[in-house]
């Protein structure tokens, strides 16, 4: 088990974290820039001190400021990947990834190059490599010394769009065959997707949330969280399974108990008709279409009204709706995911 | 960079800048007016004692120079200490100081009766003034801050992100200075030893005070072309242009070097 219940303040700016992981699990720190991801990292590798609390590794101490127990960076078994890949430019490749070796242990350089299919880059420079290609070195370059503890910060950052499946590919199945404690840092709700098995959401140096990306999706806690996922999000009072928001207006969910109340709602599940729709929904509303915005496949509708809501709708059933324009909007009671604040 | 045009120079700052040329040629061009040029190799050939003296001094206090004056330079770059501020001054007071108050504090410190030179006489029978380890001393002493400062810029300007990661891959602090650190400041380490190496070829008022003017042992080429001034100016120019020749191509081969 690692243990990091941490507060750290550097240069007025203040991170105060807690949270345990296992072996058994990858876990993504995501969170807006600035919210001290980064810094978390960097404290997990050693690399900026703490002020209070305590960073444990298996019983053993790294970091305790209580009991002055600091250990060095390199007396922790940390494997550092950081953002822009930092390959050292003085030196080629092979050199790179066995600088974590002791001379005898070299050979273990070459069989990573190996495994990440980087042997013909072996003895090329770090300024002739792609993005890809250095991310995926400075990945060697870490995971030669069998690390304890992985640290990954924004690994796909660097790498154009044409590459960056084929190396989240390789980045995930690395993950999943290490042994030790994983850790990722991203901004990327699609990454921490693809490549954890739990999100812990970092704002302003606070954790908001923790939870594995289907718990994040349906029940956001905070507004950040909801639209990180793509979720609709709203907060209120629910009473007999009707929340009132704090806007004033009524939600109906299917299954809500009474108390302060979140409220999560899928895009997908919001419609929207051009005449007051007859039948079962029981939210119903008109609002008026503010933003009309396309992505691949579907077409995100932002609505205004009394409840301000996203829908999503296919490309070609956007295509009857315009900027400005009146509109129905209907949500099964079924759909609003009601739970505790 | 956008190629320069004369025309957003004020005209009197080029007036005023040729005049700074003609301030800084005017005297070289006399030197190579004057030179008796039937008799320059005789002249060089004579003075070669003062020669052998000059590049065995020079370059040994380049050496002390680099061998000290980098680990202040990495000390200024990456220690964290308030006195930072007050050892960068110390450092600089070599530069600032006339040489020949150098010398004088090398002698009350490091002569026979100093403080510092008579435990060294004791403890290993070791005299420095008037030696030609006390030459090399003096031009140590005044080169050493050029060496440390522009050590202390190179660091400077590394990304302290490489040495980071090489921490968190298990180098020390050891093993990051001579592994990620030195390599990637060596450009700016050859800058500082040229430069710290020209003052030290230059040296004259800090030698002649400690080391004083003993021919073959600490009469170096400044040395050489003064006392020669006198008995025998035409010598005073040849070898004035041997000094002006290889600090020139010193220093454009290092220019070349560190600006690849």
């Amino acid at each position: 088990m690692l243990s990091c219940h941490i507060a750290a303040i550097r240069n007025g700016f203040s991170l105060s974290v807690g949270f345990d992981l296992t072996t058994e699990e990858v876990v993504a720190v995501v969170g807006p820039n600035g919210a001290g991801k980064t810094t978390l990292l960097r404290v997990l590798a050693g690399l900026d001190p703490v002020q209070a609390g305590s960073v444990v590794v298996d019983d053993e101490v790294w970091e305790d400021p209580g009991r002055r127990i600091r250990l060095a960076p390199e007396q922790r078994r940390v494997g550092y990947v950081p953002q822009a890949a930092l390959l050292f430019p003085h030196l080629d490749v092979r050199h790179n990834v066995a600088f974590g070796l002791d001379r005898h242990q070299a050979q273990a350089a070459d069989a990573w190059l190996d495994r990440l299919g980087l042997e013909p880059l072996a003895d090329a420079m770090p300024h002739e490599l792609s993005g890809g290609q250095a991310q995926l070195v400075a990945f060697a370059r870490a995971q030669v010394r069998r690390p304890r503890l992985l640290l990954l910060d924004e690994p796909l950052a660097s790498v154009d769009a044409a590459n960056r499946t084929a190396i989240r590919r390789v980045i995930r199945r690395e993950l999943r065959d290490s042994p030790g404690y994983r850790v990722l840092v991203t901004h990327d709700p699609l990454e921490a997707a693809a490549l954890a098995d739990r999100v812990v959401v970092l704002d302003e140096g606070r954790v908001t949330q923790i939870g594995s990306v289907d718990d994040l999706r349906s029940r956001p806690r905070s507004r950040y969280v909801a639209e990180l996922v793509g979720m609709n999000f709203f907060s209120g009072h629910a009473s007999a399974g009707a929340i009132t928001l704090d806007t004033g207006a009524t939600l109906v969910s299917a299954e809500v108990p009474d108390g302060p109340a979140l409220a999560s709602v899928h895009p997908r599940a919001v419609s929207l008709y051009f005449e007051r729709p007859a039948g079962s929904p029981r939210n119903v509303w008109l609002g008026t279409i503010s933003t009309i915005e396309p992505s691949l496949e579907q077409v995100r509708v932002h609505v205004t009204g009394p409840i301000d809501v996203v829908a999503e709708v296919t490309r070609a059933g956007a295509a009857a709706f315009s900027e400005g324009e009146p509109v129905w909007v209907a949500v099964k009671a079924s759909e609003v995911t009601g739970y505790p604040q | 960079m956008r190629p320069a045009t004369a025309g957003n120079i004020p005209a009197r700052l080029i007036a005023l800048a040729t005049l700074g040329l003609v301030l800084l040629m005017g005297p070289l061009i006399g030197l190579l007016i004057r030179m008796p040029w039937t008799r320059l190799l005789g002249d060089v050939g004579d003075a070669g004692t003062a020669v052998r003296v000059s590049v065995f001094v020079s370059v040994s206090a380049t050496a002390v120079a680099a061998g000290l004056g980098v680990p202040l330079g990495w000390v200024l770059a990456r220690g964290r200490f308030r006195a930072r501020a007050v050892l960068r001054a110390v450092i600089l007071l070599p530069i600032v100081l006339p040489p020949v108050v150098s010398g004088v504090a090398l002698l009350a410190s490091l002569g026979r009766s100093g403080p510092i030179g008579s435990v060294l006489g004791e403890l290993f029978g070791l005299t420095l003034p008037f030696t030609m380890a006390g030459a090399v001393v003096a031009a140590a002493f005044v080169a050493l801050p050029f060496v440390a400062l522009v050590s202390e810029a190179g660091f400077q300007g590394l990304d302290r992100n490489l040495e980071d990661v090489a921490a968190t891959l298990g180098a020390g602090p050891w093993r990051r200075f001579r592994r990620i650190a030195l390599p990637q400041a060596l450009p700016a380490l050859g800058a500082g030893l040229v430069l710290g190496w020209a003052r030290a070829i230059g040296e004259f008022g800090a030698t002649i005070t400690f080391a004083g003017n003993l021919s073959g042992r600490t009469q170096t080429l400044p040395l050489a072309i003064f006392f020669e001034l006198e008995r025998d100016p035409e010598a005073a120019f040849s070898l004035s242009l041997v000094l002006v020749l290889v600090s020139l191509g010193v220093l454009f081969t290092a220019r070349r070097a560190w600006s690849r």
